[in-house]
């Protein structure tokens, strides 16, 4: 299948008042029709400016000095703001961390949902007349297993709990047809036995309507149920990716396995001594590798030469890591 | 004071606050001990009540009713009207490291803040080289950080430096609210590294609150678990895990996502979970839970059930368990 | 070298790097930066810099009545042959004194009320307080100066009591609204577990935080002052002639429009560049506070 999406190389830097802060340093990532990713990585390692970037959403202080993110063979980065709009009408969508902030507060969840509706450019929306938006909202509320559906379109956002909020936050980015989904920490402010509720239902929808969904979290167990294929970030790259199975039984890069460790276990083993030293400086990263500093298999390549993803073994199990890349 | 002692004893506390909804019942009379020496966990979700437990126990609210025992002391007060002297046998530790420092501060005044309120270290040199001490204590580089401020450290160092403020009076007692959760897992890992070294170098007690569950396994001894407002099931900690009794508890434990397929084998028994938290203002009568219950019977909906003793030290409150 | 090395102490101190870089993104706040200072820079400089520094004062010139602009009388000359350049800029050192004046005397106790107010917000001090602030708020500001005005003899001191005594409610409400919310961080959560004296409290962790919508607010009420100052001079309640004050030249000269416009024209545009000089160094320091987000 022909990639759906596609981010070569991308080099996206930030300006501050202490100089650029050179985050994404080449990512590489790949996404097909109908395919289930999750990017796990943790705070500062670029995950959502990656997601900023193949929306066209990053800010204003944001350099883009390199790299492609092509979406049905249409370069992102370079198309006129009309297509990108177009894009994200018809086929993008995105789900954020905190459904209360994504929610305007002061208009009822009808209205909310039914400008989505309108503008969606799916019919003609000067036929769209009250009585057929409410009935579109009503059914894709009943998509997210809301109960009391009209009563939830009469509240506004503040009248429901966190669970209710994110549902319909859901239920608005999935109220028309799309090809790709973004989650960003969706899950993250909610609780735990909501969370497994609210992350079932969207693996659900996904499956119904053959979705593409890109799953972004820095708790590994939010990805491990939900998505098939995992990709590990850290400082700007994409550093390991396989078949979800498969990278939580078999970590390779010394950084997921140092993550993998950290997670406390239901068995009660205790603490383990986490990933020695912190995120590198974005104003002067390390050359060559970026986790060199900290990694303690650390050899003279790695503080020479970035290594590439690239699959080992011809397992679909990607690596970028002089330890298994030949060279 | 010897080991195992009662350190902390909280009897019937209540909590309510008045707001323009209604009353909200945040705490309705629970009761628990902390022992010298040990780390209590005390879990459960939004609106359990956790959080505010931690908060009355250090005195940020009056308790409506009940009492506070530390070390035979009363302390069922607020920290205004506490004793100073009791006052520094307590700390406590917030969950969001970004706002429990003061971001117009330097690290050595937030650390230096408790040492001069309590008057240890009185001149400049010795609070200099007491913060230095604590610094180490809690593995961050005293030379480089004495002068920064919380906007330039990361997550776990703002919360590496909150806990260096709790111990700077030598407390014998700290309520550890959410500690990590807005931590990274490897920063997790470090921090829940310095906290346990702290409590065996320092004899300290932990009043340990999260709400999440493969966490409070690796550090406490006993949990009590909360749900609006009451405890409904305490047991040391082995124990809580290897047969949850209640069914809010089994719902908690099969709903957490676990990495390993071990981890897996060790959850009970798949309770699906339903329907949200009721409101904490008028919370169903009878038991609790029984609006979520999947084995709620008649009696769950109009009586409020009682503490029953399953095992030795595991205590459930829930009709089912007293058959 | 003993300076440099202070002066970057004290830079590292009040990250002063940071500050400027947030401040310098909008390049007409740095308009307004310049504008300020060279304003004030005039107003000091007055005496020094004005070819007839005497005529501001008692001194006439009746034989150069109504002279338009020219090169011995840059902005011409008024009704009594006065230099209106030479009363402009002394115009300016008059309106930044009154300013001064009124900010000095408002702001500390209008902050500290407020502060206190927040700090036991639901007690009598908060009910008190508010209270009789939202009294004085209510009322329209040119109106209530202009009434309490009209009650003294008319000067430029009492304009400057008159002034003073409905602004400070402002800095009341503005601290109060900080203080409430700064008041349930954690950080004061602690502070207060750990015993500090509710005065500490206050004026140690507490006001540091509101500082940024305040000194905002004394920036933008420059404008607002002078504006309000210039507006009792043209109604005749403040400074009397014949202090060169912005407004009673504009009254003044308002009679001889449109024929001796430069009377009028040249001290009308001097309030603008005044007002609007600070209003856009102000926002330049509001961006300075602006809270970053993650």
């Amino acid at each position: 299948m022909e990639p759906f999406l596609e981010v070569r190389n991308l080099f996206v830097g930030f300006k501050t008042y202490l100089g650029k802060l050179n985050v994404l340093n080449g990512v590489d990532f790949t996404l097909r029709e109908s395919e289930k990713v999750g990017i796990i990585g943790e705070s500062g390692c670029g995950k959502t400016s990656t997601m900023k970037a193949i929306l066209g959403i990053l800010a204003s202080n944001a350099v883009i000095e390199g790299g492609e993110v092509s979406f049905r063979g249409q370069d992102m980065l370079k198309i006129r703001k009309k297509q990108l709009n177009q894009i994200r009408r018809k086929n993008l969508t995105m789900i954020f961390q905190d459904p209360t902030a994504a929610l305007n507060p002061v208009f009822k969840i009808e209205e909310l949902l039914g400008d989505v509706i309108k503008y969606s450019g799916d019919f003609d929306h000067e036929k769209a007349t009250k009585k057929i938006l409410r009935g579109k909202s009503i059914a894709a509320l009943k998509e997210v297993s809301l109960p009391d559906p009209e009563r939830v379109l009469d509240s506004y956002p503040f009248q429901l709990s966190g669970g209710m909020r994110q549902r319909v936050c859901i239920a608005m980015s999935l109220a028309t047809a799309k090809d790709l989904l973004i989650a960003d920490e969706p899950t993250t402010s909610l609780d735990v036995t909501i969370q497994d509720q609210v992350l079932r239902l969207m693996k659900d929808l996904v499956d119904k309507r053959n979705l593409s969904i890109i799953l972004i979290s820095h708790a590994l167990g939010t990805v491990k149920n939900t998505v098939d294929t995992v990709y590990v970030m850290y400082a700007g790259n994409m550093i390991e990716s396989s078949e979800t199975q498969k990278l939580f039984s078999n970590p390779l890069h010394p950084y997921t396995q140092g993550l993998l460790k950290s997670v406390p276990k239901l068995s009660g083993e205790g603490f383990s001594e986490g990933i020695p030293g912190r995120i590198p400086d974005y104003i002067n990263p390390p050359p060559g590798c970026r986790f060199n500093p900290r990694c303690q298999h650390a050899m003279e390549i790695c503080r020479k030469e970035r290594p590439s993803l690239l699959e080992v073994n011809g397992e679909n199990h990607k690596v970028a890591c002089w330890l298994y890349n030949k060279r | 004071m010897e080991k195992n002692e009662d350190l902390l004893v909280v009897e019937n506390l209540t909590k309510h606050f008045k707001t323009s909804f209604g009353v909200v019942r945040a705490i309705d009379d629970i009761n628990f001990t902390v022992k010298s020496g040990e780390t209590f966990g005390l879990v459960g979700e939004s609106g359990s009540g956790k959080s505010t437990t931690g908060y009355v126990v250090m005195g940020i609210y009056t308790p409506t009713s009940g009492r506070i025992l530390f070390k035979g002391n009363d302390l069922s007060m607020h920290a205004k009207k506490r004793p100073k002297g009791l006052k520094k046998n307590l700390a406590i530790v917030f969950q969001d490291p970004a706002s429990s420092l003061n971001p117009t501060k330097t690290v050595k005044d937030v650390i230096g803040q408790p040492l001069r309120i309590q008057g240890l270290a009185k001149t400049r040199e010795e609070r200099d080289k007491r913060v230095s001490e604590l610094l180490d204590a809690v593995e961050l580089p005293s030379q480089d950080f004495k002068e920064r401020r919380p906007k330039d450290l990361g997550g776990g160092e703002r919360q590496a430096v909150a806990i260096a403020r709790a111990i700077a009076t030598n407390p014998s007692f700290i309520v550890l609210d959410e500690p990590t959760s807005a931590l990274d897992v490897s920063i997790q890992a470090k921090i829940m590294k310095v906290l346990m070294k702290l409590q065996q170098e320092l004899n300290l007690s932990y009043l340990f609150i999260t709400h999440d569950l493969s966490l409070m396994r690796n550090v406490s001894s006993r949990v009590a678990i909360m749900y609006l407002a009451q405890i409904v099931e305490f047991a040391p900690t082995p124990i809580f895990f290897r047969n949850p009794v209640h069914p809010y508890t089994q719902m908690l434990l099969s709903s957490i996502p676990v990495l390993t397929d071990d981890e897996e084998k060790l959850k009970p028994k798949e309770v699906t979970s339903r329907g949200e938290v009721p409101s904490a203002i008028n919370p169903p009568p009878g038991c609790r839970f029984h609006t979520r219950c999947p084995f709620a019977t008649g009696i769950c909906k109009t009586k409020q059930p009682s503490f029953v003793t399953v095992e030795p030290d595991h205590q459930v409150a829930c009709h089912l368990a007293a058959k | 070298m003993q300076v440099m090395e202070k002066i970057r102490t004290i830079a590292k101190r009040y990250d002063i790097k940071r500050k400027w870089f947030r401040f310098s993104r909008s390049p007409l706040s740095v308009v307004g930066l310049i504008v300020v200072a060279v304003v004030i820079f005039l107003a000091l400089a007055a005496p020094f810099i004005t070819p007839y520094p005497r005529q501001a004062g008692l001194q006439t010139n009746l034989r150069d009545r109504f002279l338009p602009p020219s090169s011995k009388n840059l902005f011409g000359t008024d009704q009594l042959g006065r230099d209106v350049f030479t009363r402009t800029i002394f115009g300016f050192q008059y309106s930044l004194m009154m300013a001064g004046v009124v900010l000095l005397l408002v702001v500390p106790p209008g902050v500290v009320l407020g502060l206190i107010a927040g700090y036991y917000r639901g007690g009598w001090v908060d009910m008190a307080v508010m209270r009789i602030s939202d009294v004085f708020i209510a009322v329209p500001p040119l109106v209530l100066a202009l009434s309490i005005a009209s009650v003294l003899t008319p000067s430029a001191f009492n304009a400057m009591m008159a002034v003073s005594l409905m602004w400070w409610p402002w800095y009341t409400r503005l601290t109060y609204n900080a203080t409430s919310s700064v008041r349930n961080e954690y950080f004061v959560q602690a502070s207060e577990v750990m015993g500090e004296n509710s005065f500490r409290i206050m004026f140690s962790e507490i006001l540091p935080n509101c500082l940024g919508s305040i000194l905002t607010k004394i920036t933008l009420d420059v404008g607002w002052v002078i504006l309000l100052g210039s507006a009792l001079s043209f109604v005749g309640l403040g400074a009397q002639p014949p202090t060169p004050d912005l407004g009673t030249m504009v009254a003044g000269g308002s009679i001889f429009l449109p024929g001796q416009w430069w009377i009028s024209m040249f001290p009308a545009m001097a309030i603008v560049v005044v007002i609007l000089g600070f209003n856009l160094l102000g926002d330049g320091i509001r961006d300075i506070f602006v809270e970053e987000t993650r």
